[in-house]
């Protein structure tokens, strides 16, 4: 941390957790300098130098070519709620994504973000009542249709809760739309939300979860997976169910044993009865993110693997390779009580009868699948 | 003015690019003679061309006196820069490319005019393409030059170690790899080095790869042999897989008409049935021998399950 991040240190009202170094600049959309999220965060880091961007104004004008760590307050013009891109070849869970803003503040060798976002700033959609508007028009038409919703797709969840409440302000919102169930996808402990949940049955906590040495090799920034699970199991305590993703499952010598380490820490912390649900996951990526990882994190060589072209053009780990990781860990969750909670992430039916004994088809369909066990009440799983 | 060719000093690294003249460049001259003068420089003792180099070459062999003009004294990024200026006409081919930007780097960083001159957008990835082929050494510059080897392949080889590069070299020098080929030569041994953390050179001392090189094989047979080595070893799991395949593909489609391929790298089962048919004849008989593919089961026994 620069002496001058520490000056700020000493002005700013928020805590700031380990994950995240404090911003050099506040930038806000001019449109946007007086919403309410807006001013909360502004007022949050009273010691952070603040920029507004008039209309026509670039956000590469006032970040610098530094590589400052920025926060910009934008006023978002398009599309809040999109499905998750999914492809027509491998199996889907049928997800929504609320979009928030774009970039993370982790350092995740495998993230997709390093091939969108070469700068450090972080956006957040400020203008939440035009969110607000359009989740009613969408998920407010027809109250018996039911939705699985999550945040996160360019982001992580909850690493700038600490300074947004999104998640807070989401989970309130939704509190009046009994057919949305919101997910809350992290690899940080921040649990500020659970204050606004209106009710333990609308939001379903989750973490990515990996084996130990993979976190701490390859996930700079984020919460240890002993942490992780602990705040999965605070949340059962209080009465939640929560979601674990194996995701991106990484082929590396010794996973076994690291793969096999983490189950059994999940099943420390949590009873099958806790987990709504539980995604595997290979890596896979965008061929181009190939050298953008060796650039960035030399150290990182899974990325070697024996990787092909799958049938959706994304690079993925050759089938025997991944059915035999996803088979061990599958085996090992079954044991230990967890069945029919899992699910493969873009995998073909044929992948998921060998790895899991079972087809989306034989759950009734995945996405149909998933939507009865986020809305199942805890009792009936 | 004019000077005696012999009195022209022509050996300043400035002359990047000089080429000895043909015998049609000198012809010309015989016959239309010197129309423009070459650039010269006047040194404590003597006269140094900065830009003419193949004209007093043609005039020396014609017997005939040179025609001079002399500019004042500059540094040596100057005197490289008129040269380049004068020569800009020039077709910049691989070898031209890098002569220049060797003179340059020699003489600290190349400024974006030089960039520029030489065609290359400065921050464009065809730049970053020729900084890696600068941290080559400039031995590899004659391969580039008889282009044995891509502008790529340097991007590749970038952090290679000194004593791999040399293991490399007579790889290069001996065979003539297509811009494919090289590259995924390249990419698979490094990778595979890498991941291992182990020098390229074991790889290729493992792989008896030089005794391939050696061989009496023919050149095409030396490339293939030496690929498919190194793709075994940097993907062992699928090379068993595509071996397997090609083998019970090969065996069930034996003695018939069909060609029987998979291209999903095993992410499907789907396989392409193909033949060509000239005749009624040649119809029944393919028929005939799909039926029996299709009684093989060959389904039955993919390799991955
Ligand atoms: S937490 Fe998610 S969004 Fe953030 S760096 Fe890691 S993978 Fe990327």
């Amino acid at each position: 941390m620069t002496g001058q991040s520490d000056n700020m240190k000493k002005y700013c009202s928020t805590v700031q957790p380990s994950h995240m170094a404090w911003p050099e600049n506040i930038v806000v959309d001019q449109e946007a300098a007086s919403t309410p999220l807006a001013r909360k965060i502004i007022r949050k880091m009273p010691g952070v130098p603040l920029h507004t961007l008039s209309p026509g104004m670039n956000i590469s004008e006032l970040a610098g070519k530094d590589n400052r760590l920025v926060i910009y307050l934008k006023h978002y013009r398009g599309r809040f709620l999109r499905p998750c891109p999914a492809t027509r070849k491998y199996r889907c869970c049928g997800y929504q994504i609320i979009h928030i803003g774009e970039n993370c503040p982790l350092n995740c060798s495998y993230c997709i973000l390093q091939a969108y976002f070469q700068d450090r700033v972080l956006k957040i959609w400020a203008n939440q009542e035009d969110l607000w508007t359009e989740l009613d028009m969408v998920l407010g038409r027809d109250r018996n249709r039911l939705f699985r919703v999550g945040t996160g797709e360019f982001t992580d969840s909850l690493a700038l809760e600490h300074l947004t409440g999104y998640s807070a302000d989401l989970a309130q919102f939704l509190g009046n739309y009994p057919n949305v169930c919101l997910e809350l996808k992290s690899k940080i402990i921040d649990l500020s939300w659970m204050e606004k949940a209106p009710s333990t049955r609308k939001v379903l906590p989750a973490w990515s979860v990996n084996s130990p040495e993979i976190i701490s090799r390859e996930e700079g920034g984020a919460s240890t997976l002993e942490e992780r699970l602990k705040a999965a199991g605070t949340c059962a305590d209080k009465g939640f169910r929560v979601c674990l993703h194996f995701d991106p499952i990484i082929h590396y010598p010794g996973w076994k044993k690291g793969y096999a380490h983490a189950v059994e820490m999940i099943l420390d912390f949590l009873r099958p009865e806790h987990i709504a649900y539980l995604s595997l996951g290979s890596f896979r990526f965008m061929p181009g993110l190939k050298k953008t990882i060796i650039r960035n994190h030399p150290g990182s060589d899974y990325i070697y693997n024996e990787f092909i072209t799958g049938l959706d053009g994304k690079a993925r780990l050759l089938l025997t390779l991944r059915l035999e990781q996803f088979k061990y860990i599958a085996g090992k969750l079954k044991k230990g009580g967890v069945s029919r909670q899992i699910y493969l992430c873009m995998e073909s039916d044929r992948v998921w009868k060998e790895a899991l004994g079972y087809t989306p088809k034989d759950l009734g369909g995945l996405a149909r699948h998933l939507l009865n066990l986020s809305f199942k009440d805890k009792a009936g799983l | 003015m004019n000077l005696a060719p012999d009195d022209i000093n022509l050996t300043d690294p400035c002359l990047f690019w000089a080429q000895e003249p043909g015998e049609d460049y000198i012809q010309n001259i015989r016959e239309l003679g010197q129309a423009e003068p070459v650039l010269i420089m006047a040194g404590p003792s003597e006269k140094i061309l900065v830009a003419g180099f193949k004209r007093v070459k043609a005039l020396k062999a014609l017997g005939e006196k040179v025609l001079a003009l002399k500019i004042p004294p500059a540094d040596s990024r100057s005197k490289g820069l008129i040269y380049l200026l004068t020569n800009q006409g020039q077709t910049l081919d691989q070898a031209r490319i890098i002569s220049c930007l060797r003179y340059f780097s020699g003489l600290g960083d190349i400024s974006e005019q030089i960039w520029k001159l030489l065609g290359i957008d400065p921050g464009s990835k065809i730049q970053g393409l020729w900084q890696s082929r600068l941290s080559l050494p400039p031995d590899w510059d004659r391969l580039a030059a008889e282009n044995k080897i891509c502008l790529e392949c340097s991007q590749v080889l970038e952090h290679t170690s000194p004593e791999d590069l040399d293991i490399l070299y007579p790889f290069f020098k001996e065979l003539s790899w297509s811009r494919g080929n090289s590259l995924n030569l390249l990419t698979w041994l490094t990778e595979k080095s890498r991941m291992d953390q182990a020098p390229l050179s074991a790889y290729i001392e493992k792989l008896k790869l030089e005794q391939v090189l050696y061989s009496r094989l023919s050149p095409n047979d030396k490339i293939k042999i030496i690929l498919k080595k190194v793709f075994q070893s940097r993907y062992p799991v699928l090379s068993q897989l595509k071996n397997d395949l090609a083998q019970r593909l090969g065996r069930i489609s034996r003695g018939s008409r069909w060609r029987i391929e998979h291209k999903d790298e095993f992410e499907s089962q789907q396989i392409q049935i193909s033949t060509t048919i000239n005749s009624q004849k040649d119809l029944e008989k393919a028929l005939s021998q799909l039926e029996q593919i299709s009684k093989s089961g060959v389904f039955d026994d993919w390799p991955v399950r």
